[in-house]
C-alpha cells in the first residue's frame, strides 16, 4: 500500500518509518511473478554515484515552460525520444538516450547529505543503532569475491562531506570486512590503494613485480616490523593480496587500454575513474561504486568539486560538471556496447537528491529530496524508456515516488540476490523492483 | 595561421582555465593541480614549463584578470565552505584590498579589471538573481550594474566605458553589452544555445565568446552591432576561454582534444 498523501506531505520534513516502508513496498512484484520472462543477470553493477545532489531541473527534468525563477538559464535540446529533452549541458548523453532509461520520479526521505546518502547507498533510513549495508556490500556478501574483491568502490576516499562520513558507505553492522576496497584514480589514469599507504613507497606504481612485493611482506612478518604487520587490517591484507595476483593487478592498470579509449572518457579523474569501472567489470568485480568526489561540497578548501552547488550552480555545471559527465557517461555506454558488455552489466547514475525547484537567494539551488532522477543502462534495461513523472515545477512526482530501497531491490534482483536472499539478510524484505525498467 | 588551425601551447593535458595574456609573449591562466586544489599559473610562450604564480597559496585560486597598465591584478580566493573572495593585489607593493561578500555561502566570481585599474567588476549572486556589481580597487565603493536574471562573465572594454556580459534576462544565456555604469544594456545577438565568457578585441570592436552550438562549445567572435559572426575554432572537442592577444590578430583559449585539456592560439583574421 502506498501512502501518495500523507507521503508527500511529509517528504518536506523527515519521513517516518512507517511511510518510508511503504513507498518502498507494494504487494504485488510484477517482476517476480511466476512465469514473468526471466531477465538476464547483471555480472556486474556499475554505480555512479554523483555525491552532493546534481539539480534534476538543470540536467534531465528540465522545466522550459516553467517561470524564470524555476526553469534557470538554460536552454533544452530534444533528445531520441520524442517529447522528451534535456537541458543543453549533455547533448553526448541526449543522442544516446534510446540506450537508457531515465526515472524522473525518486524521492529520498531526508535533506542532508549524510542521511541522504546513506539512505541512497543502503535503502534504509539509518536504525537508532543498526548501521545497514550498502547495496554493494549485500551484492558482494552474496556473490563472493573472486581474485578481485567483490565490492569496489573507486575514489579519493569514502564519501563524505566537511562535518565526517557517510555512514552508509559501507557493510555497515556486518562489520569492516564487508566494506568497499576502496581504489583511487587520478585524472592521468594512475591508481592508487590507500590501504597500502601504511607503509612508505609500497603503491601500485612501486611493485613493479610480485617478488619484491611477497618480499617486502614476508619482511614485514618475519622481521623487525612483525608489530606492523599484524596491525594489518582486512582492507591491508585484502590489498597485498589483489596485488600478489597478475590478473586483479593487471584490472589496476589503466595503461593496458588503446590511447583512444582513454581519450574517450577524457583526463579527468571521473572519467578514469569509469573506464577503471568497466575494466574491473571485466575482471568480474560483481558491484563497483565511482565517486564523482569524495567530498559533497562544490568550491571548499580541500574539497574535489561535488555537485552540491549551493552557489553559482549555473555556473559550475556549464564549466565542469555537465561537460564531464556528459562526456564519461556516453563514453562508458559506448565502451561497454562495443565490448558487449552493456547486456551483463547494470549501470546506474544517481546522487543522494535533486536541488530547489526554485531558485534560492544566491542564484542557484539547495537540497531538494522531494523529487529527482536516476539513470539505468544495461541487463535489459529498456532504452528510451521514461519512468514516473514530475510535476510542472519538478518540484514533486506525479506518479508513484522511486525510492532507494526500491532501486536497491532492483539493484540486488538484477545480482542474483532475490527476495529470498534479501529475505535471508534482513536487507530490504519488502521493497519491490523497478519492475518498469524492463 | 588559419582560423581552423589551432596551435597548442601546452601538453601536459591537465583541466585548465581562465587564460589571459599579461605580455604579448606570456600568459596567466589556472590548473587543477590536484583534486582538491586550483592554482595560477604564469607561463612563457615558448618555455617549456610554467611556473607558479603564488608558490606559496594553499588554498584554490582562480580566474585572474590583470589591469592593461599593468598596476594591479585581482582574482578569486576559495576561503571557506562555498565561500569566496575577491582579491586586488597591487603589482608594486603587493598589497591586498578584499572584496568579502559575507560569511556563510556567499561568493563572487568572475572579476574583470579596468584597463586602468581603477574597478573591478564580476558576478555576485543576490536575491534579485546573479548580478554584475563593481567595486572601487581598494574593494569598497559597491555598485549594483544589473537587475534580475542570471548574469555572469562581465568583461570591461579596453577603454573602460562598457562592460560585455551574459545574462538570462530574457530566457536564456545571452551575449550582452551594458555601459561601465549598467546604463543602456542591449543584447548583442540572439543565438540558440547559450552563450558564455565575452573577451574583448584589443580595438573594442569584436567580442569573442564561447557559444554552445549543437551541443559543442564553439569559440565565435561577433560585432558589437550583432554582425560579422564567424567561428574562430574548429576540430576541438571543446573550445572555451578566449582571450585576445594584445595585437588583436589571435586568441588563446582553452581546447579539449584527445579528452585532454590544453591552451591553444588560433588566429582571429
Amino acid at each position: 500500500m502506498l501512502e501518495i498523501g500523507s507521503f508527500r506531505s511529509m517528504l518536506h520534513g523527515m519521513a517516518s518509518r512507517r511511510a518510508f516502508l511503504a513507498a518502498s513496498a507494494t504487494p504485488l512484484v510484477r517482476g517476480m511473478l511466476p512465469g514473468a520472462p526471466s531477465r538476464p543477470k547483471a555480472k556486474s553493477v556499475i554505480l555512479l554515484w554523483l555525491w552532493g545532489a546534481p539539480s534534476h531541473i538543470d540536467t534531465f527534468d528540465p522545466k522550459p515552460g516553467a517561470p524564470a525563477e524555476i526553469r534557470g538559464p538554460f536552454s533544452t535540446i530534444p533528445t531520441r525520444i520524442p517529447g522528451i529533452r534535456f537541458t543543453e549541458l549533455f547533448p553526448k548523453t541526449a543522442t544516446r538516450s534510446d540506450q537508457f532509461a531515465l526515472v524522473r520520479s525518486m524521492v529520498n526521505f531526508d535533506g542532508d547529505h549524510l542521511k541522504a546518502g546513506s539512505i541512497g547507498l543502503t535503502g534504509m533510513l539509518e536504525g537508532k543503532d543498526a548501521l545497514v549495508p550498502n547495496f554493494g556490500s549485500v551484492v558482494a556478501r552474496h556473490r563472493g569475491s573472486g581474485h578481485l574483491p567483490a565490492f569496489m568502490s573507486i575514489g579519493r576516499g569514502n564519501p563524505r562531506d566537511v562535518v565526517g562520513p557517510m555512514k552508509g558507505y559501507g557493510g555497515g553492522n556486518w562489520g569492516k570486512n564487508h566494506d568497499p576496497f576502496l581504489v583511487g584514480c587520478t585524472e592521468a589514469g594512475e591508481t592508487n590503494i590507500p590501504a597500502l599507504q601504511l607503509l612508505d613507497g609500497l603503491s601500485p606504481a612501486s611493485l613493479d613485480d610480485r617478488r619484491k612485493l611477497l618480499g617486502e611482506i614476508d619482511r614485514l612478518a618475519r622481521t623487525g616490523d612483525q608489530a606492523t604487520f599484524d596491525k594489518l587490517n582486512s582492507a591491508q591484507r585484502r590489498a597485498y593480496a589483489l596485488l600478489t595476483n597478475p590478473e586483479a593487478k593487471a584490472a589496476l592498470d589503466l595503461s593496458r587500454e588503446k590511447p583512444a579509449v582513454r581519450e574517450a572518457y577524457g583526463q579527468t579523474s571521473f572519467g578514469q575513474s569509469c573506464l577503471l569501472a568497466r575494466r574491473l567489470a571485466e575482471g568480474g568485480v560483481p558491484y563497483i561504486q565511482v565517486n564523482w568526489s569524495q567530498y559533497v561540497e562544490a568550491v571548499t578548501p580541500n574539497c574535489d568539486f561535488g555537485w552540491d552547488t549551493h552557489i553559482f550552480n549555473f555556473d559550475l555545471l556549464p564549466d565542469r560538471h555537465g561537460p564531464i559527465f556528459d562526456r564519461v557517461f556516453s563514453a562508458l555506454l559506448d565502451d561497454l556496447r562495443d565490448r558487449g558488455m552493456l547486456e551483463t552489466t547494470l549501470v546506474v547514475a544517481m546522487g543522494e537528491f535533486g536541488r530547489t525547484p526554485r531558485i534560492n537567494g544566491q542564484a542557484s539551488r539547495d537540497h531538494w529530496p522531494q523529487c529527482y532522477f536516476s539513470i539505468w543502462a544495461g541487463c535489459g534495461v529498456r532504452g528510451g524508456a521514461v519512468i514516473g513523472d514530475s510535476d510542472k515545477t519538478a518540484s514533486a512526482p506525479l506518479t508513484e515516488p522511486v525510492t532507494p530501497a526500491m532501486v536497491g531491490a532492483t539493484i540486488m534482483e538484477m545480482s542474483g540476490v532475490d527476495a529470498q536472499a534479501r529475505a535471508e539478510f534482513r536487507v530490504l524484505p519488502e521493497a519491490r523492483v523497478i519492475h518498469e525498467l524492463f | 595561421m588559419s582560423s581552423s588551425e589551432a596551435i597548442r601551447l601546452t601538453v601536459d593535458g591537465i583541466t585548465k582555465f581562465d587564460p589571459v595574456f599579461t605580455k604579448p609573449d606570456e600568459i596567466t591562466y589556472t590548473v587543477l593541480e590536484s583534486p582538491v586544489l586550483t592554482r595560477l599559473m604564469r607561463l612563457r610562450i615558448g618555455e617549456p614549463s610554467p611556473a607558479k604564480l603564488h608558490p606559496d597559496a594553499t588554498t584554490s585560486e582562480f580566474e585572474p584578470c590583470f589591469a592593461a597598465d599593468g598596476s594591479a591584478y585581482a582574482f578569486i580566493q576559495s576561503r571557506a565552505n562555498l565561500n569566496m573572495k575577491l582579491v586586488i593585489r597591487e603589482t608594486a607593493t603587493g598589497k591586498d584590498a578584499i572584496f568579502d561578500p559575507g560569511g556563510g555561502f556567499a561568493a563572487v566570481r568572475r572579476p574583470s579589471l579596468h584597463p586602468r585599474g581603477e574597478r573591478v567588476v564580476f558576478a555576485l549572486p543576490a536575491p534579485t538573481g546573479q548580478e554584475i556589481v563593481s567595486v572601487a580597487r581598494d574593494g569598497k565603493d559597491r555598485k549594483t550594474l544589473s537587475a534580475g536574471g542570471i548574469n555572469n562573465w562581465p568583461a570591461y572594454s579596453p577603454d573602460g566605458k562598457r562592460i560585455a556580459f551574459c545574462s538570462s534576462r530574457l530566457g536564456d544565456f545571452d551575449l550582452w553589452v551594458m555601459n561601465a555604469d549598467g546604463s543602456e544594456a542591449r543584447r548583442v545577438v540572439k543565438l540558440d544555445g547559450m552563450q558564455a565568457r565575452p573577451a574583448w578585441s584589443p580595438d573594442g570592436s569584436r567580442l569573442a565568446f564561447t557559444w554552445n552550438r549543437d551541443g559543442r562549445y564553439f569559440i565565435h567572435a561577433v560585432k558589437l552591432d550583432g554582425s560579422g559572426l564567424v567561428a574562430l575554432t574548429d576540430g576541438l572537442d571543446r573550445a572555451d576561454y578566449a582571450s585576445w592577444h594584445p595585437d588583436g590578430r589571435s586568441i588563446i583559449l582553452v581546447g579539449e582534444r584527445s579528452g585532454k585539456s590544453d591552451i591553444y592560439r588560433v588566429a582571429t583574421a
